[in-house]
């Protein structure tokens, strides 16, 4: 370690915490999959697979060819491949309710309701326009979880399983 | 109801809760007395010599003249009763009506550029006031059963005596017992967790002024600020028509030390606070090795206890953080689930005092950004450095019924059991001595621990709403980031480089 690491520390979890946003979900799973290389033709694979990216890729993140992902060096292109990666990793978890048992997943959605009809309430006694999800006098449950699992949680979680 | 309104409203109930019980009281006894005499006519009609009453006059050992004493004593316990029933359920009401979450909801919503300000605790029982009350009903019957002997007439003098006496002593009880409890919490609305925190005690014995002053204004304020006066004593100061000292909060306090700040709050000699204040936790100020000690200690002693149930595996996907929330509470969750992952993982010195001696010390001194301090991931997390930092982030969480540190604990852990999952991070972390973390690789200790950290503060200061609606309601966090898309996740960074500026 050397005394500029703490500035990276620093900056990363910056970056990491920001990235927590869900409007910048759609932004991030772009460029994250803007990494990706189209596979190689088998013949070539093989040569320049191996070469360019057995050597920066670890062998526990399996790259498999199709990811130009470089993050075990101590470089700048490989620190920023790295940060986005535990980007992903982040915001995965910060969306893996659905993904947990399911008492897990009800006590956790069941604390997030109270706070959308909180919010609710006081858009209701403001006289603003009505947040989707958030009327406690029209709750709509397995709605909403669909909306949050098939356009949140699961493009996160796929990224994650192709990065493989 | 608009907030100034539940103010009113509140300082209302206390007032006739004050007005019911006098007129009780005086009602009562003259109704006894009444009834008294009638006894006394009774005793006309039947003569007391009639075989019988006359028994059952001498076997209680009154005298007919001291007939109309005993009702005053019946009066006067009735008027007891009626006080102490009076009180307790305008207390109920006070409670269940203050425990409408929406009230407090909009109270720490409003509060926002105070977003960790914690209200204090209205609603404790028993309260100072009805110490007063028993302690004055008690005085009635200590003086009129003095009445109840024969040939013993108290004078009106003594009766007062009696009564300052007995209810000096019930104002001291009422404020030792206030004291004692300021640790306790009281759950509010449906949350099923306290929304009110801790450690806040009210300064007792200005009952029927500034306590019932500061009770409407702790309900209503919009500007409850909490100021530091040193690293013993944080005031929650209000806003608004009354702007004094609220309460004040002890930290690292003890009794002594209280009851000096409580004096001072209590006879205004505290300074007047500047408009704003902020919330300063006491481990963002320099404190001495002796201190962090005890500080490990205690956290070897929470560790522990959380060893000793079983919780589950803090490296696993199965991980069940409610466990933990069970058994150490919404306060401490965070704390001790990041402690035991860091342990786990090897970030943290563990069983080296030694070495955590001199990494704490080199940390604590004022320049800790020297060459020497970065030995390391572990220089920064030594135990004691850590677990205050991590008790920091905790405590500026806000209780939000999900954005909560134990949201924290939960995305840490998830996290964590990623990186195992997907066999970056060793499941078996060797029991790292020195700075020899659990990845080989010092780029991949780096990006792990910025990850772990990032979980841990990612959502610190939620207010538990959507940005989209913070904007519609130009929420002054809105103000403060402005053109930022995400403002709370702008402010969470910004929070969390602010306490990771206090103790490292």
């Amino acid at each position: 370690m050397v005394p500029g690491d703490g500035l990276v520390v620093r900056q990363q979890i910056v970056d990491l915490v920001l990235v927590t946003d869900l409007s910048k979900q759609a932004a991030f799973l772009k460029a994250w999959h803007e990494k990706r290389v189209p596979p190689p033709p088998p013949p070539e694979m093989a040569g320049s697979g191996s070469s360019s990216l057995a050597p920066d890729v670890g062998a526990s993140i399996k790259a498999r060819g199709t990811w130009k992902l470089q993050m075990d060096g101590p470089s700048e292109e490989c620190r920023t491949d790295r940060l986005m990666f535990l980007k992903l990793l982040l915001k995965a978890a910060d969306v893996s309710n659905p993904t947990k048992a399911t008492p897990l997943y009800l006590f956790w959605t069941n604390r997030i309701l109270e706070e959308f009809y909180h919010q609710g309430d006081e858009e209701k006694e403001k006289g603003l326009a009505l947040s989707p999800g958030c009327d406690r006098f029209a709750p709509n449950l397995p709605r909403g979880q669909l909306g949050f699992i098939n356009f949140v949680v699961k493009p996160t979680f796929d990224a994650i399983k192709v990065s493989r | 109801m608009h907030r100034e309104t539940v103010g009113d409203w509140l300082s209302l109930l206390f007032f006739l809760q004050a007005a019911a019980s006098t007129a009780l009281l005086y009602g009562a006894a003259t109704w006894w007395r009444n009834f008294a005499s009638a006894l006394m006519w009774f005793n006309l009609v039947i003569p007391a010599d009639t075989p019988g009453v006359s028994s059952v006059v001498d076997a209680i050992g009154l005298k007919q003249s001291s007939c109309l004493s005993g009702g005053i004593f019946f009066a006067n316990f009735v008027a007891v009763l009626i006080t102490i029933t009076s009180a307790v359920s305008l207390r109920l009401a006070m409670r269940i009506a203050l425990a409408q979450p929406s009230l407090w909801r909009r109270s720490i919503v409003n509060a926002a550029e105070q977003p960790t300000v914690e209200l204090p605790r209205l609603l404790q029982f028993p309260t100072p006031e009805c110490f007063l009350a028993l302690s004055l009903g008690f005085g009635l019957l200590l003086s009129s059963m003095g009445t109840l002997v024969e040939g013993c007439a108290p004078t009106w003098v003594q009766t007062l005596a009696v009564l300052v006496l007995v209810g000096v002593l019930g104002g001291a009880l009422g404020l030792q017992q206030t004291l004692e409890r300021g640790l306790t919490t009281i759950p509010v609305g449906g949350h099923g967790h306290s929304l009110v925190k801790s450690h806040l005690h009210i300064p007792t014995p200005s009952i029927f002024t500034r306590w019932l002053a500061s009770a409407a204004e702790a309900a209503s304020s919009a500007h409850l600020v909490a100021f530091k006066y040193d690293r013993h004593c944080v005031a929650v100061v209000a806003g608004g028509s009354w702007g004094g000292v609220l309460d004040v909060a002890y930290e690292d306090a003890n009794r002594w030390q209280r009851a000096v700040f409580w004096s001072k709050a209590w006879l205004g000699l505290m300074p007047t606070p500047p408009p704003l204040g902020r919330w300063v936790l006491p481990a963002s100020t320099g404190t001495s090795s002796a201190h962090a000690g005890e500080v490990g200690e205690a956290m070897n002693e929470s560790m522990e206890e959380l060893e000793a149930r079983d919780i589950g595996d803090v490296m696993s996907l199965d991980f069940d953080v409610r466990k933990v929330l069970n058994i150490a509470g919404p306060e401490r969750t965070l704390t001790l689930v990041a402690a035991k992952l860091f342990r786990r993982n090897g970030l943290l010195v563990v069983d080296d005092a030694a070495t955590a001696s001199l990494l704490q010390e080199a940390a604590l001194s004022a320049d800790s950004r020297s060459e020497d301090a970065f030995k390391g991931v572990v220089t920064w997390t030594t135990e004691v450095i850590f677990y205050k930092w991590v008790r920091a982030v905790e405590s500026a969480y806000l209780a939000m019924p999900y954005h909560n540190s134990a949201h924290a604990a939960d995305v840490m852990v998830t996290v964590n059991s990623f990186l195992v999952h997907s066999g970056l991070q060793p499941r078996r972390a060797t029991h790292a001595r020195g700075s020899q973390g659990s990845f080989a690789d010092p780029n991949w200790q780096l990006a792990q621990f910025s990850l772990l950290v990032a979980a841990i503060v990612h959502d610190v200061g939620h207010v538990g709403v959507m940005n989209a609606h913070l904007k519609a309601i130009q929420h002054p966090l809105t103000l403060q980031y402005p053109d930022v898309p995400g403002v709370l996740e702008a402010m969470h960074a910004a929070e969390a480089l602010k306490l990771m500026r206090a103790p490292g």
